[in-house]
């Protein structure tokens, strides 16, 4: 017996006129499809609206989902998500699927600050790209020893009295 | 007396490196006069703090960082030993009863690639954040976080009136002591720490 089952994930990230960003989660397999969406306030990575739509065999278990995800306005695309965001929308009276979106959801606002620093530093070469990389390095202290990359005998550290 | 305020140890923490009969022997080396052991979500039993203490022969206090919907917490004279999730409204309303002192700990921590700079965080929008209206200080001085997102934090403490203190948030030997606080008078136990923060008789002060 051949078991086929397929599922399909899309996340987006769109900046609004009033400077705000729209984040669209969706999934669809052979069972469920649902729509997440996030609007992020910045400068502060608030979420201020958060909306759910779970359509097909959704377990009942779940059905508050639209109310479920209200939860999670007010909070902050920051340290601790992981935890705050199992803690609201997790556990045994939770959404395992609103975890997963609001998560991807949180990392794709990431990526999309992220993208921008990292291709800065791809454009350069030699001393000019490990002074860059340095400069990135002491406006984050917690990259220090975090892989090989930055570990104490690393040429990215030499310089650097952190 | 120079207290580093937020310090973090294996295993007790899953995320940190240090071994606390290690981190004594750093600070004692450090010339620390104590160490707040506040681990997440984890209370020390007093009996192991005071063998600990003893061992190195300074002071040790118990705090706590919880995690809330807000973001992490520095607690002091709380030791509820909670593991769920809790809103900054539910830990406010816990610490207040116990006579407890909330300190916002770094408040400002970016990213590993960006952080307030790029996104262009104003003073005035950064005193908006809820987190603020139940906290008794704010971190003001932390070992992992950039310069800029420490000077954010002061800049926010200023404004608002909240106390600032300091703490090397270490996971690892090497990164003890790097924040700490300095309080004006000798602190003997965990009950005079929480009254010489209500106090506000401290300051932070980077290692130099």
């Amino acid at each position: 017996m051949t078991i086929r089952f397929l599922r399909n994930k899309v996340v987006e990230v769109t900046s609004q006129s009033d400077g705000s960003l729209a984040v669209s989660w969706r999934l669809t397999d052979d069972l469920l499809q649902a729509e997440i969406d996030l609007t992020v306030q910045l400068p502060d990575l608030e979420i201020v609206r958060a909306e759910a739509r779970l359509q097909r065999l959704v377990p009942r278990i779940w059905s508050a989902a639209p109310e479920l995800i209200k939860k999670i306005e007010g909070v902050r695309v920051g340290s601790g998500l992981r935890k705050i965001v199992a803690g609201l929308l997790g556990g045994p009276q939770g959404c395992p699927v609103l975890v997963d979106a609001v998560l991807e959801s949180a990392n794709a606002i990431i990526l999309y600050f992220t993208r921008p620093v990292l291709q800065v530093g791809e454009a350069m070469e030699g001393e000019e790209k490990l002074a860059n990389l340095r400069e990135m390095i002491k406006n984050s202290p917690r990259l220090v020893r975090s892989c090989v990359a930055f570990q104490d005998d690393s040429p990215i550290m030499q310089g650097l009295d952190l | 007396m120079r207290i580093d305020l937020h310090v973090h140890t294996a295993p007790r923490s899953a995320c940190s490196y240090l071994d606390p009969s290690e981190l004594v022997q750093r600070a004692v080396q450090l010339k620390l006069d104590g160490i707040c052991l506040t681990e997440h979500q984890v209370v020390w039993d007093p009996d192991d703090v005071e063998n600990l203490a003893r061992e190195g022969g300074i002071k040790i206090f118990r705090g706590n960082e919880y995690t809330t919907n807000q973001g992490d917490i520095l607690v002091f004279g709380f030791y509820e030993d909670l593991k769920d999730l809790l809103t900054i409204e539910q830990l406010h309303e816990k610490v207040k009863s116990a006579g407890g002192f909330m300190i916002a700990a770094h408040p400002f921590r970016g990213f590993k690639t960006f952080g307030i700079g790029q996104l262009q965080m104003t003073v005035e929008q950064a005193c908006k954040r809820r987190v603020f209206e139940f906290v008794d200080a704010v971190e003001i001085g932390n070992g992992k976080v950039s310069a800029d997102e420490n000077d954010m934090a002061r800049k926010v403490a200023e404004k608002l009136g909240l106390a600032g203190t300091g703490g090397s948030d270490a996971h690892r030997a090497d990164e003890i002591g790097k924040w700490v606080t300095d309080f004006e008078k000798d602190i003997r136990d965990e009950n005079e720490l929480v009254q010489e923060l209500h106090a506000g008789r401290f300051a932070a002060v980077k290692a130099a």
